[in-house]
C-alpha cells in the first residue's frame, strides 16, 4: 500500500530525530518519508495516502494551501507536540510526545498506517465470477452502457465493477485489461485477432 | 535541498538521475570542480531556475509553487519543450528497442508480442499528446505572453483566442496510466521464459521514464496552466 509521511516541523532537530526514528524501525518506510519546515514547499499528489506528522498550526497552513488536493487525498494527521500536558487537537488521529520513547512513537505510526483499510490490505485480490464477466465484455470493446445491458444490471453496477477491477489488478486503461485478459485467458484469441482488440 | 554554491559533480554522485536535467539545460559532463551557480553562469542559464529543477526532480515530495509562479513563462515553456525533445530522442525509441530486445531473448514466447502492442498503443497516444502541445499548446502560451508584454486588456476581437488553457490541457492522465499499466502487467502477471536481466532494464528505463514523466506533468499543470490562468484573466477580462 502506498503511503507517505511527511514529517512538518520548524524545529530542524525534532524533523530531523523523528525522521530518523522511523528510518531504523521496523515499518520499511525506504523513500516514502520525507520531511520539510515549509508546507508551501510540499505536493500533495491525488489519490495517494498521506500520514502528516506536524503541529495543529501547521497542518492548518498545509490545509489551507492544498485544499483542492486535499478533498481527494485520503490522509491522516500526528500531532506533534512538546508537552503530554497540552491537549491534543481534535482533528489529530495520534499524537506524538517530545518523552515518549522510541516504540511509542514506531506503535503510534504504525497504528496509523494501519488505519487505512486494514482488511483490504490484506484481501486476495481475485475477480469474483461477475468482475470476470464484467472484464471479459470490456477486453472485447464495450462500453459500459452496452456491458450493463448485456449483462441486465445497472450501468451505475457496471462502473462500480470496473473500479474494482482496476483496484485489485493495479491496471486502469482498457488495452491494458484486455492485455491481462488474453494473458488469463479470460478472451480466447483464436477465434479473435489480436490486433482489433489492443 | 542542494543549494547553488554546491559542486555539480557532487550532486549528481548523489543523485545521478538527475544527468538528463543537465542535457536539458545544456550542460554537458567535465564540468571539474565548479559549483551550480558558477556552472549556470558558464552556460548563461537562470540559476535559481536551475535549481529548483533539480530540487523538484529529485524529492517528488518537494514542488515550491510559489517560487516557479515567479519564473516567466518563456522560461518555463523552453524546459518543457526540451523535455520533450528528450522524450522523443531518448525514453520512446529506447524503451522500444528494450522491449524488443526482451522479445528477442524469448523466441518461442509469443505472449511478449502482446507488450509490443500495447506498447506501440501508449506511443501513438504519447506522440500525438507532445505533438499537440508543442503544435498548439506552447505557441499559444508563448503568444499570450507577448500580449500581455504589449498591455492589456485587449479589445480587438480578433485576438481573442479560440479557447483556453484549461481546454489545451485536459489529456495527461491517460498517458500516465498507460505507463503504470505497461509496468504491472510486466511486474504482476507476465509469466514467460524470457531473460531476467532485459526485463530488468526495461522496468528500470519504464520507472525512470515515469518520475520524469510525472515531474514534467506537475510542471504544466501546476505552473503553466495556473500561470496562464492568471494572464487570461488580465487580457480577456470577459
Amino acid at each position: 500500500m502506498n503511503i507517505r509521511i511527511l514529517i512538518i516541523h520548524q524545529s530542524a532537530i525534532i524533523a530531523e530525530g523523528l525522521q530518523r526514528l522511523l528510518q531504523n524501525s521496523s515499518l520499511q518506510l525506504h523513500d516514502h518519508l520525507r520531511m520539510f519546515a515549509d508546507p508551501a514547499d510540499i505536493t500533495i499528489h491525488n489519490g495517494s495516502n498521506y500520514i502528516f506528522i506536524t503541529t495543529p498550526a501547521l497542518f492548518q497552513n498545509l490545509y489551507n494551501l492544498h485544499l483542492i488536493n486535499f478533498a481527494e487525498a485520503n490522509y491522516r494527521f500526528i500531532e506533534c507536540i512538546s508537552e503530554t500536558a497540552i491537549e491534543r487537537d481534535n482533528s489529530c488521529f495520534e499524537a506524538i510526545y517530545l518523552n515518549d520513547t522510541q516504540n511509542q512513537v514506531i506503535e503510534k505510526v504504525r497504528n496509523t498506517i494501519n488505519s487505512f483499510n486494514p482488511e483490504k490490505n490484506n484481501a486476495i485480490s481475485s475477480l469474483t465470477e461477475r468482475e470476470t464477466e464484467v472484464l471479459k465484455l470490456v477486453s472485447l470493446g464495450n462500453a459500459s452502457k452496452e456491458i450493463a445491458d448485456k449483462l441486465n444490471i445497472s450501468t451505475h453496477t457496471v462502473i462500480t465493477h470496473r473500479k474494482n477491477i482496476t483496484e485489485k489488478l493495479g491496471i486502469k486503461s482498457i488495452s491494458g485489461l484486455t492485455v491481462y485478459a488474453i494473458l488469463n485467458k479470460i478472451i480466447d484469441t483464436d477465434e479473435l485477432s489480436i490486433d482489433d482488440l489492443i | 535541498m542542494y543549494n547553488l554554491s554546491q559542486k555539480l559533480a557532487d550532486i549528481i554522485h548523489h543523485d545521478h538521475q538527475l544527468l538528463p536535467i543537465l542535457n536539458r539545460f545544456g550542460i554537458r559532463l567535465g564540468f571539474g570542480d565548479q559549483s551550480v551557480g558558477e556552472a549556470c553562469k558558464t552556460h548563461s542559464i537562470n540559476a535559481e531556475f536551475f535549481i529548483e529543477i533539480l530540487n523538484t526532480y529529485h524529492d517528488p515530495d518537494y514542488f515550491p509553487r510559489d517560487r516557479f509562479l515567479d519564473f516567466p513563462l518563456p522560461l518555463i515553456v523552453d524546459y518543457l519543450k526540451k523535455t520533450h525533445q528528450y522524450y522523443y530522442a531518448f525514453y520512446i525509441p529506447e524503451i522500444e528497442k528494450q522491449l524488443n530486445e526482451l522479445i528477442a531473448s524469448a523466441p518461442g514466447e509469443n505472449i511478449l508480442s502482446l507488450l509490443t502492442r500495447f506498447y506501440l498503443k501508449f506511443k501513438q497516444e504519447l506522440h500525438e499528446h507532445l505533438h499537440y502541445e508543442d503544435q498548439f499548446t506552447f505557441p499559444y502560451v508563448l503568444n499570450l505572453q507577448k500580449l500581455y508584454e504589449l498591455g492589456g486588456p485587449i479589445t480587438n476581437p480578433e485576438l481573442l483566442p479560440a479557447k483556453s488553457i484549461i481546454e489545451f490541457e485536459e489529456t495527461h492522465s491517460d498517458v500516465d496510466s498507460k505507463l503504470l499499466d505497461l509496468k504491472n502487467i510486466i511486474i504482476k502477471y507476465l509469466q514467460a521464459d524470457y531473460n531476467d536481466n532485459k526485463c530488468n532494464i526495461l522496468l528500470t528505463t519504464l520507472y525512470n521514464f515515469e518520475d520524469d514523466l510525472r515531474d514534467h506533468s506537475r510542471i504544466e499543470d501546476k505552473i503553466m496552466v495556473p500561470k496562464v490562468l492568471q494572464i487570461e484573466k488580465l487580457l480577456f477580462p470577459s
